[in-house]
């Protein structure tokens, strides 16, 4: 079975950030995902270099993407440039956060 | 820098749960105490009573809060562990001992005795604090600003401490001919300034921006905040102890006070520019304590000038409870449900479905709360302005009743278990 770029997001999806209270890929964090036979890639960032669960988000996003049948490895890269800003969320994490 | 509250530098959670529920159990008992202080509105700004009372909730809670949060903070803020966790512990058990005997001899004038012991227990239980903190920071490379507010504020906690101990040997044992009022207001300024102050602004510019997604903020105000306060403390405190003419007194009051305002400044930049805009009682106790902090700073200013008792009690009351109370209570809501779920839930994410930070807080009862909070400052000020003991009185039935629901909230997160 062929892994896709869509299956990862939505293995990520899985992934919420308890304190926000949505999941990771609707709140922008996923700043790109790579697939390379069994070995996946994901750049991502955290809304603030502040975040209480810095190592525990990269950690369950590792998880997420292991879960995935064929895959073997999962290797995080936590960027902090470009910086979130509210405009990466999805509509409804901007309706839902920014009232 | 890589911040967050909880990595595998931070201390175990059993260790910062000691000092919050302490502080909490203390907050209530301050509450308490509170209802017997009505007589004191009028009386003269630094009494026995004023000082029982001050020690018991500066002391018993908000220092015991700081504490905590600073072992919580500390590792992560400078990128390495705490110096000693053992040493830790027992500052809280030095701490708890000495506190209580201090308390006890401040409030029954047939145990004024116990005032030196206890001090000097816990002036070496703060010293053991301020050392850990010292030796954690002697192996850092470079010091951010957050850090440089921890280590001047520890720096402070050591001077005004050492002064504390020096005054309560001096007030029990005739150690030294000194000028009490003068030192005692150095002390105050030291502790509550130098300290607490430079621990709050510190925190501040890690926790205001994380919980209210806020980004992209100028700095410069918090900068000139750093500078500000911290030359006017020093200056206030030599100004007082040398003794210095009152002019030099006034310069140091007009940096602290615009170190302060500085700090509000920076403090409204970072709320303009948040995500989130959901007003929570997060959001509501913080924008609530700072008010109430520019309130007790105009305050002080009118004591200072013209020197009316009423109003300098009014800026503590403030103080106190509008700013420390309201803004160590906000935090208490998002900080208390973090530390238990990293503990509880999170060895269960992605095995079952966990909570929420916020479900752990029951909603209802802290907005009650927040708002009875704030009715009761009102009230509190009203009867210290008005001299009205009965007012002052029923804002400290007020006060405490909002007390008691942050206790249940504690517990109720402390207790929170998953539904099935």
């Amino acid at each position: 079975m062929i892994v896709t770029e869509e299956d990862v997001y939505n293995a990520i999806s899985t992934v919420i950030d308890p304190e926000v209270g949505f999941d990771i890929v609707s709140l922008g964090l996923i700043y790109g995902v790579k697939i390379e036979a069994n070995n996946v890639y994901v750049t991502m960032t955290l809304s603030t270099k502040g975040c209480p669960l810095h190592e525990l988000i990269q950690q369950w996003t590792k998880d997420a993407v292991l879960k995935i049948d064929g895959i073997e490895t999962c290797e995080i890269e936590i960027v902090w440039e470009p910086a979130w800003n509210i405009t990466m969320a999805s509509e409804r994490v901007k309706k839902e956060l920014c009232g | 820098m890589k911040v967050s509250l909880a990595t595998e530098m931070a201390p175990p959670f059993v260790l910062v749960a000691h000092f919050f529920i302490a502080g909490i159990l203390f907050l209530s008992l301050s509450g308490v105490a509170l209802l017997f202080m009505n007589s004191d509105i009028s009386g003269y700004i630094i009494s026995s009573s004023l000082a029982a009372f001050s020690h018991l909730y500066l002391l018993g809670f908000v220092m015991m809060i700081i504490f905590g949060a600073m072992y919580q903070l500390l590792p992560v803020v400078l990128e390495a562990p705490i110096f000693s966790k053992d040493f830790a512990y027992i500052q809280f058990y030095m701490y708890i001992v000495g506190f209580s005997l201090m308390v006890s001899g401040f409030t029954f004038a047939e145990l004024h005795l116990l005032i030196p012991y206890g001090a000097v227990i816990t002036y070496l239980s703060m010293l053991i604090f301020c050392f850990n903190v010292f030796l954690t920071f002697y192996r850092l490379e470079t010091i951010t600003l957050v850090s440089k507010f921890l280590l001047i504020g520890t720096i402070f906690l050591f001077i005004s401490v050492s002064l504390g101990l020096l005054i309560g040997l001096s007030l029990g044992h005739g150690l030294l001919v000194i000028d009490i009022d003068a030192w005692v207001k150095a002390h105050i300024i030291g502790t509550l300034g130098g300290f607490v102050m430079m621990i709050v602004m510190g925190v501040s510019m890690v926790l205001i921006p994380m919980f209210s997604l806020s980004h992209g903020f100028e700095e410069k105000w918090i900068h000139a905040a750093l500078y500000l306060h911290s030359i006017g403390v020093a200056l206030g405190m030599i100004a007082l102890i040398a003794p210095f003419p009152f002019f030099i007194q006034a310069i140091a009051f007009g940096l602290i006070a615009s170190g302060i305002l500085c700090f509000i400044v920076q403090m409204a930049i970072i709320f303009k520019q948040r995500v989130r805009k959901q007003n929570d009682y997060w959001v509501k106790n913080v924008v609530f304590a700072l008010l109430c902090l520019v309130g007790s700073v105009l305050c002080y200013a009118s004591y200072f000038t013209f020197g009316n008792s009423a109003i300098g009690i009014l800026a503590g009351v403030l103080f106190f409870f509008g700013f420390l109370l309201s803004f160590i209570i906000g935090h208490i809501y998002k900080i208390l449900p973090f530390l238990i779920w990293y503990e509880k839930f999170s060895p269960l994410v992605g095995k079952q479905k966990v909570p929420l930070l916020h479900q752990m807080i029951h909603t209802k009862v802290a907005n009650t709360q927040t708002w009875m909070l704030f009715v009761s400052v009102i009230m509190l000020s009203g009867g210290v302005l008005m001299q009205l003991e009965k007012l002052f009185l029923l804002g400290s039935v007020l006060l405490l009743t909002s007390l008691i629901l942050v206790a249940f909230n504690a517990a109720h997160a402390f207790n929170y278990n998953i539904k099935e």
